[in-house]
């Protein structure tokens, strides 16, 4: 197993580093912070992606250091064009997702650890366009 | 003559000394690290000692034993702590036989069981159990 990254990180950059290993993943076109799926998106932001801030538990280790347990929210479409089947095309963006975050645990020398803890999917009922969130659970700390 | 209070605080003095300490603190109940700065560790507890008798001795005196332990609490950003706190056990245990009279305080001092590490990444503790002797004489004031 790989060494952790341990020491300090910050919030922001923690969201930035996922946002970017987002729009690292090929054919992906679209990506933002903080929204719901679908306000605004039309068939030229797709495959896209949000990633936003759901929560953050703070555990007082020491006056000058918090262990953060923050919960990212991904949020991941995609359409499936005539004769594709969407199933395939969620389950293909989710595990290029999964790849991307794992790829670098630390996400950029800020977390002691990430794991994608949820994936849902929704139900079809957007079909031809699939809907589906990545809860990641990053572990980090920080000064305040 | 020797007594209990003036043994703590002479063991709080010797321990300070030793290099690598930067805060020494008696806790008569369960000290909250959380309310110490990273900066002030190691930190080493004082628990407050449990005591007996050893023996009864003529006129109302006794040889008295203290036994209580010395919480280490230091910072190490690695989930397996190198071996810089067993050189600080070491320190302080070396401290401690070269002190074993604590300035006159106490007859002997014995470092006895040293505890695994405790805790998690960056936040770890261990603890050394000590056993103190003295004499007490009870008719003084």
């Amino acid at each position: 197993m790989a060494n952790r990254y341990c020491g300090f990180g910050e919030k922001k950059k923690i969201v930035k580093a996922v946002a970017t290993a987002i729009e690292g993943i090929s054919g992906v076109v679209f990506v933002d912070y903080q929204r719901a799926y679908d306000t605004g998106i039309g068939p030229e932001k797709m495959p896209g992606g949000f990633v936003n801030d759901i929560r953050n538990d703070r555990e007082q280790i020491l006056v000058d250091i918090v262990k953060n347990t923050l919960s990212i929210g991904v949020v991941l479409w995609t359409r499936a064009a005539e004769g594709e089947i969407l199933w395939d095309k969620i389950d293909t963006l989710v595990n290029a997702a999964t790849a991307a975050i794992r790829a670098d645990p630390s996400l950029g020398s800020q977390t002691y650890d990430v794991e994608i803890s949820r994936v849902e999917s929704d139900n079809g009922s957007r079909h031809p366009v699939g809907v589906t969130v990545l809860i990641l659970t990053a572990v980090y700390y920080s000064e305040v | 003559m020797m007594n209990r209070r003036d043994i703590l605080e002479e063991l709080a003095k010797v321990v300070a000394t030793v290099s690598g300490v930067k805060t020494t603190a008696r806790s008569s109940t369960a000290l909250d690290i959380r309310r110490w700065k990273r900066s002030e560790l190691p930190l080493v507890e004082i628990v407050e000692p449990s005591e007996e008798i050893e023996s009864d001795l003529l006129s109302r005196r006794s040889i008295q034993n203290l036994s209580t332990s010395l919480k280490i609490y230091f910072v190490e950003w690695s989930e397996s702590p190198s071996s810089a706190y067993e050189a600080l056990v070491k320190a302080i245990r070396n401290k401690l036989g070269e002190e074993f009279r604590l300035s006159g305080c106490t007859v002997a001092v014995w470092v006895g069981e040293v505890t695994e590490i405790s805790g998690s990444m960056p936040l770890y503790n261990v603890s050394l159990a000590l056993r103190l002797k003295y004499y007490l004489n009870q008719l003084d004031n």
